[in-house]
């Protein structure tokens, strides 16, 4: 049995220092991977640049002989092209654009220095084998990273706005960077009273990661151990893996070659944990539910990664979440991290005062801290309909402290 | 070699890469990797603005210059650049590795050290998950350029990690043991060192307590010292983030005092270990740079762009993470200098504080943050009990003003999975360590 994997890239990308564009870099690479199967062992060879698929061939058959255990099928009969291909932009285009958007804040904030990135990128990812699997994803993108420091400032970064996106907004990212940028002169107090936490879900949902992985949770070493079908959590909090490449801006297949069904994506739902995330091989070791989180590079076995988790999103505006309060936009928080019981702690280096709409001003720095537990819990509010600058955040109370 | 477009600056660095991994997951051999790539990278300068290009196909080089020069503006003047007399122009062919390589260790000698290193962990009652990794890579580098850099050289490192999780429930604690060494030989007889790790992490996970957060007197181990000198001092070091900004000419003046008169810190490229640099990414050589002596700012870290542009000398620091990339500037070994007291010492003073000895990862902006992976308590002098928090904080330039303590003995870090990120260019290979550091009321939560 064989299968083989493609990866491109094109992309073009700027470095922007003090306002301007720096340097532009063009890549075009791309990695041919080629696997074999056989007798539940798997030999996997790849390279990048041009190379003869036989030439692959042979040395994947070779590498049989290390015994690699992959006693699972491989996925057959299933076609899936997913192209979304909706950007059509050029790089001339793309400079004048982000020209106009660097030369709009500098006249609207002469006072702050934007650099670092922007970069336009185009993706095909490819899965083929013997028993008819035949999976394309193809993708254009933009990314734009603005870190903003006022020159006055002796610090390397104050805020920063970042999007990836299908199309180009100018006057949305010319709004929102300098809406960031104004709130950010604006120093307001930390309210009184308890004040929800508006932040990325990523930063929350980390602990899971490990805990839920099919791996550890199969080998007994999880929090949750013997706690799936337990109502843990809020009933309004749900957790599935986001495979949507609209999204996601990633392929809707794993690296095996797996499209989950929607059933299949909730590893919690209304509070309760109903399944920890797999691979293949890890979903038949362990007697899991296959959810399709096989990772790798072109030349890996694929293997259980990490896994694009997401709170299911609830019908109601970030606005309507807070539902009257202010909101601690938690907007840079670095260097925090879990306690093994699920009890979490960072410092926030940058948060906004927020009425859901808009901000309204930079608080002091701070410390957040909870048990996941309680602000996946009780204390759980949401996950808003909207995007707030480019993402849908979390909602819940946590314990706030100035630093 | 090539023909080179007048008037342009241009360097060409071609990479010939191999790499090897190995992953042994509970007595499983789950992945076995080798792969052998070569890409170049291909910089362009004008006089104005730089034009890149990466690629896998190295026939087409010259396609790639010439096509870059097409974007560019030719200038009269590019040969009286600054930035061209600052660069070393170094040639020759400089090779450390050779027969020592690891390309040449059979993948299944490889596929035995990791079942070697498994038996300490494998039959462990205790231990619900483990994994033994090893990975190496050797890279050789040719960089050519229009002003008459012709250099060869190699580089290359192995690695072992050990990851393992005791308990279940609330009452899980994974930890790792990471090993990076330049010869495949020096990984061969380190199972001692892997057992005593794992007999402290044992130790931890049955006796460790919560503590309640406030302000501590800590005593950093070498490793959390490294990490804290990389991650609150080393990046600050890097001279990229003062172009064009007066400001932080001002605030980053050299001389400057940043911080206790017994800290000194330094970044070294030619340090045996992940941070060895012999020639960075633009052919400069590898240097020593004091970053902080005895609490005066003496130095920072430089690219030819941020050399000529701040008009200080190169130090060779200007790292990609591999082809794909420019060459910006990066750290390679940074550590603190040992003092003159004993460990002993240094934690006989302290009747109520905590000794963090590794740390899971570290950030640093104005505010830094270590999260601590083992850690002690400290009660009348002694190391009493293990201690369990989520992250130690405080303001950079407050904390290093701080330390008032620091033991006689230095100790270097290289280790595998991970390394340095910043920006888009993440995992960069580097070092870190120090001795024993005392630092004063250190926020803990």
């Amino acid at each position: 049995m064989k299968e083989s994997v493609f990866q491109t890239i094109k992309q073009t990308s700027f470095s922007i220092l003090n306002n301007k564009i720096d340097s532009i870099r063009r890549k075009n690479i791309s990695k041919t991977g080629c696997r074999v199967m056989e007798n539940g062992k798997i030999g996997v060879a790849g390279a990048i640049g041009e190379i003869s698929e036989n030439e692959l061939y042979i040395r994947a058959k070779k590498l049989l002989a290390f015994g690699i255990e992959y006693e699972v099928e491989p996925t057959a009969d299933l076609t899936n092209h997913t192209r979304i291909t909706k950007l059509n932009m050029d790089d001339e285009t793309f400079v004048k654009s982000l020209e106009k958007i660097l030369g709009e804040i500098n006249k609207q904030h002469p006072d702050f220095a934007v650099s670092n990135r922007a970069s336009l990128t185009s993706i095909k990812h490819s899965l083929t084998n013997d028993k008819n699997l035949d999976l394309v994803y193809e993708d254009c993108y933009l990314s734009l990273g603005l870190l903003l420091k006022a020159k006055s400032s002796a610090n390397i970064i104050d805020c920063f706005y970042s999007s990836i996106e299908r199309e180009l907004n100018i006057d949305k990212a010319i709004a929102e960077t300098c809406q960031t940028i104004e709130a950010f002169k604006n120093q307001v107090d930390l309210p009184t009273e308890q004040t929800p936490v508006i932040i990325s879900q990523g930063l929350l949902t980390r602990l899971f990661q490990r805990d839920l992985n099919g791996k550890i949770m199969g080998n007994g070493a999880s929090l949750f151990q013997n706690r799936i079908g337990e109502k843990i959590f809020a009933d309004n909090f749900s957790l599935y893996i986001e495979r949507d490449p609209l999204e996601s801006y990633s392929s809707p297949f794993d690296t095996e070659g797996t499209i989950v069904s929607n059933e299949h994506s909730f590893l919690i739902k209304d509070g309760a944990i109903i399944r920890p995330y797999t691979d293949k091989r890890t979903a038949k070791r362990y007697n899991f539910d296959n959810t399709g989180c096989a990772s790798g590079a072109y030349d890996s076995v694929p293997s259980l990664g990490s896994a694009n988790l997401e709170i299911a999103h609830s019908d109601r505006t970030l606005k309507q979440l807070l539902n009257g309060r202010l909101g601690v936009f938690v907007s840079m928080a670095s260097g925090g991290d879990f306690t093994p019981d699920g009890q979490f702690a960072t410092p926030v280096q940058v948060a906004f005062l927020t009425d859901g709409e808009k901000l309204l001003g930079k608080l002091p720095e701070l410390t957040i801290k909870g048990q996941i537990t309680d602000f996946f819990g009780a204390d759980f509010v949401g996950v808003s309909s909207n995007k707030f600058f480019n993402e849908r955040l979390a909602v819940t109370l946590m314990n706030i402290e100035r630093l | 070699m090539y023909k080179f477009p007048q008037h342009l600056f241009c360097d060409v660095r071609i990479e010939t890469v191999y790499k090897s991994h190995i992953y042994n997951e509970l007595g499983r051999i789950e992945e076995v990797r080798e792969r052998s790539d070569k890409g170049a990278f291909v910089r362009l300068y004008d006089g104005n603005r730089w034009y890149y290009s990466s690629t896998s196909n190295i026939d087409e080089i010259q396609d790639e210059i010439d096509a870059l020069a097409k974007l560019a503006k030719s200038s009269s003047n590019t040969g009286e650049l600054k930035l061209i007399d600052k660069m070393e122009k170094s040639n020759g062919e400089y090779f450390s590795f050779n027969q020592r390589s690891v390309t040449n260790v059979k993948i299944s000698d490889k596929i035995d050290l990791t079942k070697s290193y498994a038996k300490i962990v494998a039959d462990d009652y205790q231990i619900k998950h483990w994994a033994v990794t090893y990975s190496d890579w050797h890279v050789v580098k040719h960089i050519i350029s229009s002003t008459g850099t012709d250099v060869k050289f190699d580089n290359q490192m192995c690695g072992l990690r050990l990851d393992f999780s005791f308990g279940s429930g609330s009452e899980v604690f994974s930890e790792n043991w990471p090993k990076a060494k330049q010869f495949y030989p020096e990984l061969e007889s380190l199972h001692a060192e892997a057992k005593s790790h794992l007999k402290k992490a044992r130790e931890f996970y049955k006796k460790a307590e919560r503590i309640e957060g406030g302000k501590y007197t800590v005593v950093l181990s070498p490793k959390a010292a490294g990490i804290f000198a990389h991650e609150s001092f080393g990046h600050k070091s890097e001279a990229d983030f003062m172009i064009g900004d007066e400001t932080m000419k001002q605030e980053w003046k050299i001389g400057r005092k940043v911080g206790a008169e017994i800290l000194s810190i330094v970044d070294d490229g030619l340090i045996p270990g992940n941070g060895f640099v012999p020639f960075d990414d633009e052919g400069n050589r590898g240097k020593k740079t004091h970053l902080i002596k005895s609490g005066i700012l003496q130095g920072r870290l430089h690219s030819s762009i941020t050399a000529s542009e701040l008009d200080e000398e190169v130090t060779g620091n200007a790292r990609s993470i591999n082809f794909e990339y420019e060459p910006i500037v990066r750290m390679t070994t940074t550590y603190i200098e040992p003092g003159d007291q004993t460990k002993e010492d240094l934690i006989a003073g302290i009747d109520h504080g905590i000794l963090i000895d590794t740390v899971k990862h570290g950030s640093g902006m104005s505010t830094f943050t270590l999260a601590p992976s083992l850690a002690y308590l400290i009660e009348n002098g002694k190391i009493t009990r293990p201690v369990k928090f989520s992250v130690v904080t405080g303001n950079v330039m407050t904390t290093l003003n701080q330390i008032d303590g620091l033991s006689n003995k230095l100790e270097i870090f290289s280790f595998v999975g991970g390394g340095c990120g910043k920006m888009e260019q993440y995992p960069l290979p580097v070092s870190f360590g120090g001795p024993y550091v005392r630092v004063k009321d250190m926020s803990v939560q």
